[in-house]
């Protein structure tokens, strides 16, 4: 609320008023400044000439007493009088003197005049008919009385009191070079101003110290107060004795400056206004020029900020401000583009990474991706299982730290998988424990290369050959077994007789190898049929088993044809031995289906342990033995002495 | 132009009052008084015309406006030659004075006073004087 009352509008706005209302009132001021300077200017210059003139008339009325009094001096009656110490006499010439009109006293007002002696006392005295004795002011006899040497002959002023009466009294001395008495001349004060209203050419008006009027003009009452066009200057004169003697007032005729200040002052505000009015008007001009732009920008900033493109269509705006905006509109438009091109890579991206992802997830084989430090990265779903765990815990763990790898089966080696990375694109044979069983593994290793040759991380495949292994070890067990009777094969019970020579030729032992034949298979194998003739088989293996020891090797050569190898052993023991097994077979007999079966074999045993000896030839020289005992009637073991 | 014409005047007014004449003695207003209290018959010579007498003279002055009868009436007032003289005249502008000594130094006068400074000078000290 207060931000938006406060926004760049209204305080332009108030501002502008501010600013129009500043330069209006310091118009005003100045106006108002100057009028009052220009009047107090003038008022000074009216006050001055009121005292200059002021002080010329006192000074004017002071020389006209002083020539009353150096004119009387020459009177023969005064002279005469003066002469003859005849205080009568010199009243009467004082009188006279004084009785003389105002013209022949050259313009003066007297109201006493005294003649004093040499100490100040009066010797004669005159006064105005109107006024009472007047001893005159005790400033100047003062004054008379304490001048000495040439001073005595000096003229002696004051401007002087008497019951509010100003008066101005000179005192000279009769005689030029040798005083011989004083002449004292008082005279009014007010009278000398009269002529100044023509003087100076402005109504005057005279006060005493009680401020009673003495004079004022004829126009004065009309004038004087409240008409504006008159101002009233005073000046006082001061008396000697520092109280106020005249107070002289003027009224200063100021229309015509009245009428030019006004017009002045008219012109000036008229100008003024006219300025203010066009500044403002232009500022606001400005301001608006200046707030459209401001407006289209915030308003297409705010639908940038909700994700939208809008660039400003404003096509009436100053020339700068059109630049500043066509560069606004581009950077707008070329956001959108960047914007839009971001959000098609971002798509094909998913899309890829997606794929990427279906495609290792359906991998059977675990694949594994780690960084330079050997930090999971990914794991698909293969690797999961085979490291058991989720692929966000594995993430971060390093694999070396997380599973011990083996090179071994009996887990003896531990593996060093970071050595191992270094010899890439090769199948690696590995082994872990898990759940006490060990796994073996096969893993590839791909370096994931970067643009700068540099390796950040490998991909690893591993394959899970445990069940394989365990397979193509069990046919690898079955190649040297007889599946039926569980025995040796043939080729296993060779592999035992070549074994066995090889120890032979070393040690120089004696073996015996023996050849045992059914008598009755192909009886019970045609009448019986082939499932009563494996019975057959299995159960005489067992027989011939249970009687031979661990360290015999026993096996199933053809069809019903065994063989035993007895090692170190001697030819009459191992016939004893065939002997007693021929005999078990004889006992054991053989049940088929309620159906009993007389079970006899022929045997043949031949001693062997030369390294010339072949099997071959020893397994020929026991066939050819054994036909010869089945021909002498079977159930019988014959030696072969070579 | 203006130096041209000023210049050559004050030399002539210069010239023709001299600031100190030989064997008179140059007196201020002030002084005047000072020697008329030690000297009784001093003898006060007024050198000025009579317009300019009307405006105001030291008491007991005597008129001599006239420099050629100075000698001749001298000579009737002033019988003593050694009669102290006081000359004024005008001011120190005014050559009339100067003039009227060396006429009575001529006319053997030998103790003579000079007011320099003449009428002007005395009045504007406000001593007084006497008016017709």
């Amino acid at each position: 609320m207060w931000q938006k009352l406060f926004g760049i509008k209204v305080i332009s706005l108030l501002g502008l008023l501010l600013l129009a209302l500043l330069v209006f009132a310091l118009a005003v001021f100045t106006i108002d400044n100057y009028q009052q300077l220009a009047q107090q200017g003038l008022q000074q210059s009216a006050r001055d000439l009121l005292r200059l003139k002021s002080q010329q008339h006192l000074q004017q009325l002071y020389d006209k007493q002083k020539q009353f009094a150096y004119r009387l001096q020459t009177e023969p009656g005064f002279r005469a009088a003066l002469q003859n110490t005849d205080n009568q006499r010199l009243q009467e010439s004082l009188q006279l003197a004084l009785g003389r009109d105002q013209s022949r006293l050259g313009g003066i007002h007297l109201r006493s005049i005294l003649v004093r002696d040499l100490d100040g006392e009066i010797l004669a005295a005159s006064h105005a008919q109107s006024s009472a004795a007047y001893k005159g002011c005790p400033l100047i006899i003062d004054r008379v009385k304490s001048a000495s040497g040439t001073q005595r002959l000096k003229a002696k002023y004051a401007l002087c009191h008497d019951q509010a009466i100003t008066m101005a009294e000179v005192v000279v001395a009769v005689g030029s070079l040798r005083p011989r008495a004083y002449l004292h001349v008082i005279a009014y004060l007010k009278d000398e101003f009269h002529g100044l209203q023509a003087e100076i050419g402005m109504p005057v008006k005279l006060q005493n110290v009680d401020q009673d009027v003495l004079f004022q003009s004829a126009a004065w009452d009309d004038l004087d107060g409240l008409n504006p066009d008159y101002l009233p200057v005073s000046y006082t004169l001061y008396a000697d004795d520092n109280i106020p003697g005249i107070k002289v007032t003027a009224l200063k005729d100021v229309s015509l400056f009245n009428q030019l200040d006004a017009q002045a002052s008219f012109k000036t505000m008229t100008v003024v206004s006219a300025a203010t009015m066009s500044l403002l008007f232009l500022l606001g001009l400005l301001l608006f020029h200046a707030f459209k732009p401001v407006e289209a920008v915030r308003k297409s900033a705010g639908l940038r900020l909700n994700g939208r493109f809008a660039p400003i269509s404003e096509p009436r705006l100053p020339h700068e401000l059109q630049e500043l905006v066509s560069a606004y509109n581009v950077m707008v438009v070329e956001q959108e583009d960047a914007a839009q091109k971001q959000q098609l890579a971002e798509l094909e991206l998913r899309r890829e990474r997606d794929f990427i992802s279906t495609t290792l997830d359906s991998i059977t084989n675990a694949v594994i991706v780690i960084d330079a430090q050997m930090h999971i990265r990914l794991a698909n779903p293969a690797a999961e299982a085979l490291l058991d765990d989720k692929e966000e815990t594995l993430k971060d763990y390093a694999l070396d730290e997380l599973v011990i790898m083996y090179t071994n089966r009996s887990a003896t080696h531990i593996a060093n998988l970071k050595q191992l990375l270094k010899t890439p694109h090769q199948l690696i044979n590995l082994f872990f424990q898990r759940d006490d069983m060990t796994i073996e593994l096969e893993m590839m290793a791909s370096p994931m290369v970067d643009k700068e040759t540099e390796e950040v991380g490998h991909v690893l495949i591993f394959k899970d050959v445990t069940e394989d292994r365990k397979l193509r070890r069990k046919l690898h067990f079955e190649g040297l077994q007889d599946a039926l009777t569980g025995l040796l094969n043939r080729r296993a019970f060779e592999h035992r007789f070549d074994a066995m020579i090889n120890e032979a030729e070393v040690t120089r032992s004696q073996h015996i190898m023996v050849y045992i034949n059914l008598d009755q298979f192909k009886l019970v194998n045609d009448n019986s049929g082939s499932e009563a003739g494996d019975e057959l088989l299995k159960k005489v293996a067992k027989t011939i088993q249970d009687r031979v020891r661990k360290s015999d090797s026993l096996a199933r050569l053809g069809s019903d044809e065994f063989g035993i190898l007895f090692p170190y052993a001697r030819t009459d023991a191992a016939e004893k031995t065939v002997n007693e097994i021929l005999r078990l077979i004889v006992q054991h007999g053989f049940n088929w289906q309620d159906r009993e079966f007389h079970i006899t074999a022929s045997a043949s045993l031949i001693e062997f342990g030369h390294s010339n000896d072949r099997f071959a030839d020893m397994y020929e020289q026991l066939m050819d033995a054994c036909l010869q005992a089945k021909q002498n009637g079977g159930n019988q073991c014959v030696p072969v002495y070579s | 132009m203006l130096l041209m014409m000023v210049v050559p005047r004050l030399w002539a007014s210069g010239s023709s009052v001299p600031a100190n004449i030989p064997g008179v003695e140059t007196l201020s207003a002030q002084s005047l008084i000072l020697l008329a209290q030690g000297v009784d018959d001093l003898k006060l010579i007024d050198a000025r015309l009579a317009e300019d007498r009307s405006s105001g003279y030291i008491e007991s002055a005597i008129a001599l406006p006239d420099p050629d009868s100075i000698c001749a009436r001298l000579k009737s007032s002033v019988t003593n030659k050694d009669q102290a003289l006081v000359f004024y005249s005008n001011s120190s502008n005014c050559s009339r004075s100067s003039k009227a000594i060396n006429k009575a130094l001529d006319c053997g006068y030998t103790r003579v006073y000079w007011l320099r400074g003449g009428f002007e000078e005395w009045r504007r000290s406000d001593y007084p004087y006497l008016l017709e």
